[in-house]
C-alpha cells in the first residue's frame, strides 16, 4: 500500500513537471492566438479600439469586427490572463477529467485521445510481442554456442537490425510486402480487430526488429554469464537436462537488462512511433502529438504529454514489480 | 568388486602454449561404504578429477583412461546422453555454498528438483521428502526453510542444503570438494563430521577433496596424494601416517598446525609453488621444492611403485628409507638440492618459542 502511495505522488510530481515545461515552452515559442484566429490575431486590437486604427488589411484583418473574434477566442481560451493562471486553470480542469478542447477543430482532446490513444498501445504490444518472441529464443540459441559460428553470425545480423533505421526497414517491408506482394493493406484498416492486427504487422515488425536486436544482445550475454556460475554447474552434477537447467535456472536471473531496456523502450513507444505511423499511415498518438506541436495546438499536445508521462511511470513501476519477481533478494530491500 | 575404479585416468587441455596434462595417469580404486580421500595443492588436479567423474568438464577437454562404476563404463554413459547417473547415483558437494545454490529459486524447490526430475515424485511426495532431508543434514525447522531463498541461510546452513540436494537420490558415492574451505572454522568441523554421519547412515562411498591432511585423516579410509596431475602416493590411511613415503606427504603434514604441536611450534612452509602443468619438463615435478632431491630426480621421473598392500609412492629418495636419508643429509651438508633451493628455505616459520 505504502509503495502504491508512493508511486502515485511519484506519478502527480512528474506529471505536473513534464506538462507545466510543455506548457510553458509552447506559450512562450508559439502564439496560441493565431492558430485560433488565423492571421487576425497579429491584429493590434486595442489600437483599433482605442480607435487609432481603423485600415487593418494590412495588418492580416479585413474587417473591424475581426476583433471581436479575437476578443471571442481570447476569452474562450483564457488567452488573456498570466501563464502561471492558466496554467493552473489547465491543471485544474484536468483534476475533473476536462482535458480541454483542441484549437484545431474544437473537438475535446479526450476524444483525440480516446481515438489515437488504443491504437498506440496496440501498435505497441504488438511491436513488443514481436521483439520479445524473437530475441528470447534467438539469444537461448546464441548463449549455447557462445562464440562459434551460429552465435557470431547472430551478433553481426543484430548489429545489422540496429544499425538500420527505422524508416529505411519500414519503407522496405512496405515495398515488398504492400506493394509488390500485396499481403498487407497500404494503409491503416479500422473496421474490426482481425483488420487492425492486419494493418498494425508490419509497422510492429518494423519497430520491433530493432528492439529484438537490442534485446538480444543483452540476454545473450546476461546468459552467457550466467550459464557459468557455481548454481549452473551444481545443476549440471544434479543431472538435470540442458533444457531444465536453462529456462529454471538460467534464465530468470539472467533477465535483469532487458527487462530495463524493456521497460523503457515501451514506454518510448508510447508516443514515439511517429516515423513508422508515418510511413504506414496509422493515425496514432506520435502523429497527433506532431502534428499538434507544428500548429502550437497545447491542448493535445499537454493531453498527450499527461499519457505518455503516465505511461512512463506506471510502466517503469511493473518494471520494479518484475525485478521483485525476477530476485527475491530485491524482496527484502524494498 | 570395488564401487568405483578409475584407471590410468588423463585429462588434458589444449591451450595456446601447449598441452595443459590437468590429470595424468590417475588410477584408484573405491569399495561400497568407504571413504577416499585426495589431497593436495591447488592446481594438483584433485577437482578436475571430481570434474572428470562427475562429467562436468568442458567439451575441449581431453579424457583418457577407464572409469567404472559398479560395472559401468562412466564415460561411455556420458556420451550416450544417459540421464539419470549423475544426480541419482554419484552426486557431488561443491566448494563454495554462497554459489552454488542458485539465487532465486526457493530452497526446498532446489531439493525437490531432482527428485521429480530423476525418480518422478510428485510435487506434495518431493517436498515431503525435502523436509525429511532437511531434517537428516540438522537443519532446524525444515518446513520453513523450504520456502526460504539462499540468502535468508547462513554458510554453513546453506551448505547443510547443498549436501540436503545431493543425498536426495540416495546416491552411492558422493563427491564432496573441498566442502568447508570456504565455510567458518567453527562450522567445518561439524559438515565434516555430518559427511561422515550420514555416509555411515547410507553405506554410501565418499571421495573427500581437501588440501588439508588433517581433514582426512580420521575420516579416510584410503588416501590418494596428488600433485601436479599426478599421484605422489597413495595408501590405506593408517598406512600413510605410519609409514609416509613421500617427501611430498610429509611437507603437506609440516604445513598443519597440530593440537597436540607446543603452543609456540613453528610451522613448517613449502618452497615455491606448484610447477607449470603446461611445461613439466623430464623429472619429477616436485625436484624443485624438494629437500630430499637427488641428482636422479632432475631428469627421471619417478614412477609410482607398488610397495605392497595398496601403498604406492613415486619418488627415488623415499623419506625413511636409505637413499631418502642419504640424500637429506647430502643436501643439509651442501646446504643446497641439486635443484638449487637453498636449504635455508626449510626453515621453519612463526615465533621463536
Amino acid at each position: 500500500m505504502i509503495v502504491l502511495a508512493r508511486r502515485l505522488v511519484q506519478l502527480v510530481a512528474v506529471v505536473l513537471a513534464v506538462t507545466f515545461l510543455a506548457f510553458t515552452a509552447m506559450n512562450t515559442l508559439g502564439d496560441p492566438l493565431f492558430n485560433v484566429v488565423g492571421f487576425v490575431a497579429a491584429v493590434d486590437c486595442d489600437a483599433v479600439e482605442a480607435g487609432e486604427i481603423e485600415d487593418i488589411s494590412s495588418q492580416g484583418g479585413t474587417t473591424l469586427g475581426d476583433c471581436v473574434v479575437v476578443a471571442e477566442a481570447r476569452e474562450e481560451f483564457h488567452l488573456n490572463e498570466p501563464l502561471p493562471i492558466r496554467y493552473g486553470r489547465w491543471v485544474g480542469d484536468l483534476i475533473r477529467g476536462d482535458f480541454g478542447t483542441s484549437f484545431k477543430n474544437r473537438m475535446p482532446v479526450s476524444t483525440v485521445l480516446a481515438d489515437r490513444l488504443p491504437k498506440s498501445l496496440l501498435l505497441m504490444g504488438m511491436a513488443e510481442v514481436f521483439a520479445v518472441a524473437l530475441s528470447v529464443p534467438w539469444a537461448i540459441a546464441a548463449a549455447y554456442r557462445a562464440n562459434r559460428a551460429m552465435d557470431r553470425a547472430s551478433t553481426i545480423g543484430a548489429f545489422g537490425m540496429l544499425a538500420l533505421p527505422n524508416f529505411a526497414l519500414g519503407v522496405i517491408l512496405f515495398y515488398f510486402f504492400v506493394v509488390k506482394w500485396q499481403i498487407f493493406p497500404s494503409r491503416f484498416e479500422d473496421d474490426n480487430l482481425a483488420l487492425r492486427l492486419k494493418s498494425l504487422v508490419l509497422p510492429a515488425l518494423t519497430l520491433g526488429m530493432p528492439l529484438a536486436a537490442t534485446y538480444f544482445r543483452l540476454l545473450r550475454t546476461d546468459l552467457i554469464t550466467t550459464l557459468q556460475e557455481d548454481f549452473v554447474v551444481m545443476a549440471k552434477a544434479k543431472g538435470l537436462s540442458n533444457r531444465w537447467i536453462m529456462f529454471r535456472h538460467a534464465l530468470r536471473p539472467s533477465l535483469f537488462s532487458m527487462v530495463t531496456v524493456f521497460g523503457l523502450n515501451t514506454a518510448a513507444l508510447i508516443g514515439g512511433a511517429l516515423i513508422v505511423e508515418q510511413v504506414f499511415s496509422i493515425p496514432g498518438l506520435g502523429r497527433a502529438l506532431v502534428e499538434a506541436s507544428i500548429r502550437d495546438d497545447y491542448p493535445v499536445v499537454l493531453g498527450a504529454t499527461v499519457v505518455i508521462a503516465t505511461g512512463f511511470v506506471i510502466i517503469n513501476f511493473a518494471v520494479d514489480l518484475a525485478y521483485s519477481y525476477l530476485d527475491p533478494r530485491v524482496r527484502r530491500e524494498s | 568388486m570395488p564401487l568405483l575404479s578409475v584407471a590410468d585416468l588423463r585429462v588434458g587441455f589444449a591451450t595456446q602454449r601447449g598441452l595443459l596434462r590437468a590429470v595424468d595417469g590417475v588410477s584408484f580404486d573405491l569399495a561400497e561404504g568407504q571413504t577416499l580421500g585426495i589431497v593436495g595443492e591447488s592446481g594438483s588436479g584433485k577437482s578436475v578429477t571430481a570434474k572428470t567423474l562427475m562429467n562436468l568438464l568442458p567439451s575441449y577437454a581431453r579424457v583418457d583412461g577407464s572409469i567404472t562404476f559398479d560395472g559401468r563404463d562412466v564415460r561411455a554413459m556420458a556420451s550416450e546422453g544417459e540421464r539419470h547417473f549423475w544426480g541419482v547415483e554419484m552426486t557431488m558437494v561443491f566448494q563454495d555454498p554462497m554459489t552454488s545454490l542458485n539465487p532465486v529459486k526457493k530452497v526446498g524447490e532446489q531439493i525437490a528438483e531432482s527428485l521429480r526430475v530423476h525418480l518422478k515424485r510428485s510435487r506434495k511426495e518431493a517436498r515431503d521428502e525435502a523436509v525429511d532431508l532437511l531434517q537428516q543434514v540438522g537443519i532446524p525447522e525444515p518446513k520453513k526453510r523450504l520456502t526460504q531463498y539462499p540468502h535468508e541461510l547462513s554458510g554453513g546452513l546453506r551448505q547443510r542444503v547443498v549436501i540436503a540436494m545431493s543425498l536426495a537420490c540416495s546416491p552411492r558415492l558422493l563427491i564432496a570438494d573441498e566442502p568447508t574451505t570456504a565455510l567458518d572454522v567453527t562450522v567445518q568441523k561439524h559438515i565434516l563430521d555430518l559427511l561422515d554421519e550420514l555416509r555411515e547412515e547410507r553405506g554410501m562411498a565418499m571421495i573427500l577433496i581437501t588440501h588439508d591432511l588433517g581433514v582426512v585423516k580420521g575420516r579416510a579410509d584410503k588416501i590418494m596424494v596428488m600433485y601436479a596431475g599426478r599421484t605422489m602416493e597413495q595408501a590405506d590411511t593408517t598406512t600413510l601416517f605410519s609409514e609416509m613415503h613421500h617427501p611430498y606427504t610429509e611437507a603437506l603434514l609440516e604445513t598443519i598446525p597440530r593440537i597436540d604441536m607446543a603452543s609456540h611450534a613453528r610451522l613448517v612452509p613449502i618452497p615455491g609453488s606448484p610447477p607449470d602443468a603446461v611445461d613439466l619438463g623430464p623429472g619429477c615435478p616436485f625436484a624443485q621444492r624438494c629437500r630430499y632431491c637427488s641428482e636422479a630426480c632432475i631428469p627421471d621421473r619417478p614412477d609410482l611403485k607398488q610397495l605392497g598392500h595398496g601403498h604406492a609412492c613415486a619418488c627415488h629418495t623415499p623419506v625413511g628409507t636409505g637413499s631418502g636419508t642419504a640424500a637429506h643429509m647430502a643436501n643439509q651438508n651442501s646446504g643446497v638440492t641439486p635443484a638449487g633451493l637453498d636449504m635455508g628455505m626449510f626453515s621453519p616459520v612463526g615465533e621463536e618459542a
